[in-house]
């Protein structure tokens, strides 16, 4: 395992750290003092409330080792009831599978296997995500699933053809799917 | 005139393209007079498409008049068959829908707009608008087309569980 190099130190070990349990107040604060503490500084991080239970996915960089990043936040955050996991990652063996981006909405009735089949096309096409969430809803007594995601496409791949085998699989799956660019503007 | 039902997310009618309506039929006319009541009897509708009512033709209805983010106002709007001649200068602003009750979007939208249709006495109008009013109209044009405001929607984390039914 590799040491990175950051605006904060020469020999920094990168982690990603994840911790979820039932939502509460404090959870964010608590978790990125024990960081804090430990002169650990977020490289990247995506947190959320899922139907009750808040996640937060972590990178971080520190002078430490797993198992004091664990016990610190562990120790911190005790009563909290989270399941912590601290793994170290080289930053060298991170790919940027990145290309030009689009949004893709799919929505419909909700049933199993609309995220399997959709991502499914997306993998056969090279087609890498950055971004996805979902949202289950009611509507007229049916469960509506709404997914919304920013994905990358290879160079070399066609977004017609991707955009043809989302459509054609979105209709065996019985919703509905759209694929635009990322509209962007340089200011 | 009936309030009519309005359909929702999951319906095939709102994601098919809506067919032109060539020949304005009394059909059409009672319609038009039932999406406007269904409009006005819904709170903080401003605008509802035959889609979403479950007929697949390209025919809306919308009043913006009294929003606060109106500026240029047509009053109420009956529109078949309509063109988007030119759209521009895009705003990001939150959308909600009747047909997709439950969640809001973040969408960006041209603020101004030029379009045209045909009324229901079979004249060809011409809209030249702005701001919301503008907003409004390509939101209902998007119906037409068989779109919902989540098909345009800024990336994933742009849609939002709605708080507040008004």
């Amino acid at each position: 395992m590799r040491a990175c190099s950051t605006r904060y130190g020469l020999f920094m070990s990168r982690f990603i750290v994840t911790a979820f349990g039932p939502d509460s107040y404090g959870i964010v604060a608590r978790v990125t003092s024990a960081l804090a503490e430990l002169n650990c500084n977020l490289a990247d991080s995506t947190m959320s409330n899922l139907s009750g239970h808040f996640a937060m996915m972590l990178v971080v960089d520190g002078e430490v080792d797993e198992k004091s990043i664990f016990h610190s936040v562990q120790s911190k955050c005790a009563e909290l009831n989270l399941v912590v996991d601290v793994k170290q990652i080289d930053p060298a063996a991170s790919p940027t599978l990145d290309g030009d981006r689009y949004v893709l909405s799919v929505y419909g009735t909700d049933r199993p296997g609309i995220v399997a089949g959709i991502c499914e096309v997306l993998a056969a096409h090279n087609a890498n995500i950055f971004d996805l969430t979902t949202r289950v809803t009611e509507s007229d007594l049916l469960q509506i699933y709404t997914m919304i995601m920013e994905i990358a496409l290879a160079e070399g791949e066609d977004p017609q053809l991707l955009e043809m085998a989302l459509r054609a699989k979105a209709e065996l799956l019985g919703v509905s799917c759209s694929l635009r660019a990322v509209d962007s503007e340089e200011l | 005139m009936p309030v009519l039902q309005v359909v929702q997310i999951g319906d095939k009618v709102l994601s098919s393209v809506t067919k032109p309506i060539e020949v304005v039929l009394d059909r059409h006319r009672e319609l038009a007079e039932n999406m406007i009541e269904t409009m006005y009897d819904s709170p903080g509708s401003v605008g509802i498409a035959a889609p979403q009512v479950g007929v697949s033709e390209s025919l809306f209805v919308l009043d913006v008049s009294g929003h606060k983010k109106t500026n240029i106002c047509h009053g109420l709007l009956v529109v078949l068959n309509p063109i988007i001649l030119s759209a521009s200068d895009p705003v990001t602003l939150r959308e909600g829908c009747m047909s997709v009750p439950h969640l809001t979007g973040d969408v960006k939208r041209p603020s101004k707009l030029v379009m045209t249709g045909m009324s229901l006495d079979g004249a060809k109008i011409l809209i030249e608008t702005d701001a919301f009013e503008a907003r409004a109209l390509l939101h209902e044009i998007d119906h037409l087309n068989g779109k919902l405001f989540l098909d345009r929607v800024d990336g994933p984390h742009a849609v939002f569980k709605r708080k507040r039914y008004l």
